[in-house]
């Protein structure tokens, strides 16, 4: 197989992975797709440097520093913030049936999730996105983060700490009134 | 506060220390078979740390609720993108 075939075979099932990503930096669909599409142009042409061991570690690499060197210039009202994207996300628990009073708590949780999540430093919050939002392992997300996967494990555990808390005392103003 | 809180106190705060990567069992941080049995016989024996681990667990579900859906069309795109790239070459 020939070089090129190869890092298509091996790059297209991480496109699912690095769009994630691309949508949690950039914060939205078509700007993620463009900052994948530069990802893509430029793994293809630095792909001596790839060793063989981890594609989606390598391309997330990739994909961190075009983030930060070039979409920074191309864009200058890019702040590389970690959005959730309320507008296109499904309503909270979506595919289970709710009683009344899960509507009730779910209408007041929802909007104090996402309030609490967004009152976190961009540090704690982007943490908290890849890891428990999207779904990416702590290797994963160090890697995204350019961090130590121990700094991973604090910040998280510090940000799950924080949101609870926030929740906890959303629920308890939810049933006083 | 009773006696026997006073003693688990420190007991509690190595349970909260540890929480986060018993609830995740992620493949880069797990705990040994030695800590998961200290946990989950603290858990199974403190109501304050049974508590706080199903909080966590809460917590942490409905925040993978929030996870969108990555647009199929966004994806074929940049597939058919790939594949000019890397015919082009
Ligand atoms: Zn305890």
């Amino acid at each position: 197989m020939n070089k090129p075939e190869s890092f298509r075979l091996f790059v297209e099932p991480e496109i699912p992975v690095l769009l994630r990503v691309a949508r949690s930096l950039t914060g939205n669909g078509s700007d993620a797709e463009d900052l994948v599409q530069e990802t893509l142009i430029k793994a293809f042409g630095a792909l001596n440097t790839f060793d063989g061991a981890s594609p989606r570690a390598w391309l997330l690499t990739i994909l961190r520093n075009t983030a930060h060197n070039v979409w920074r210039k191309k864009k200058p009202d890019y702040v590389g913030d970690w959005t959730l994207l309320p507008e296109n996300r499904p309503a909270f628990n979506a595919e289970a049936p709710r009683s009344a009073e899960d509507e009730v708590m779910a209408g007041v949780l929802d909007p104090a999730l996402a309030k609490a999540v967004n009152d976190l430093s961009e540090d704690f919050r982007a943490t908290l996105v890849l890891v428990d939002v999207e779904g990416f392992t702590y290797a994963e997300c160090a890697e995204i983060l350019g961090i130590p996967i121990g700094t991973v494990m604090s910040r998280r555990s510090r940000a799950v700490a924080k949101v609870r808390k926030s929740l906890q005392k959303a629920k308890e103003e939810a049933v006083r009134k | 506060m009773k006696i026997s809180e006073a003693i688990s106190m420190p007991e509690c705060h190595w349970v909260k220390a540890h929480l986060i990567r018993y609830l995740d069992r992620d493949p880069s941080a797990p705990l040994s078979d030695q800590e998961l049995t200290r946990l989950q016989s603290h858990i199974a024996i403190c109501d304050k740390c049974a508590a706080i681990s199903e909080e966590y667990r809460e917590t942490s579900e409905a925040l993978s609720q929030l996870r969108t859906h990555v647009d199929q069309a966004s994806i074929a795109r940049l597939s058919e993108s790939l594949k000019k790239l890397t015919l082009e070459d």
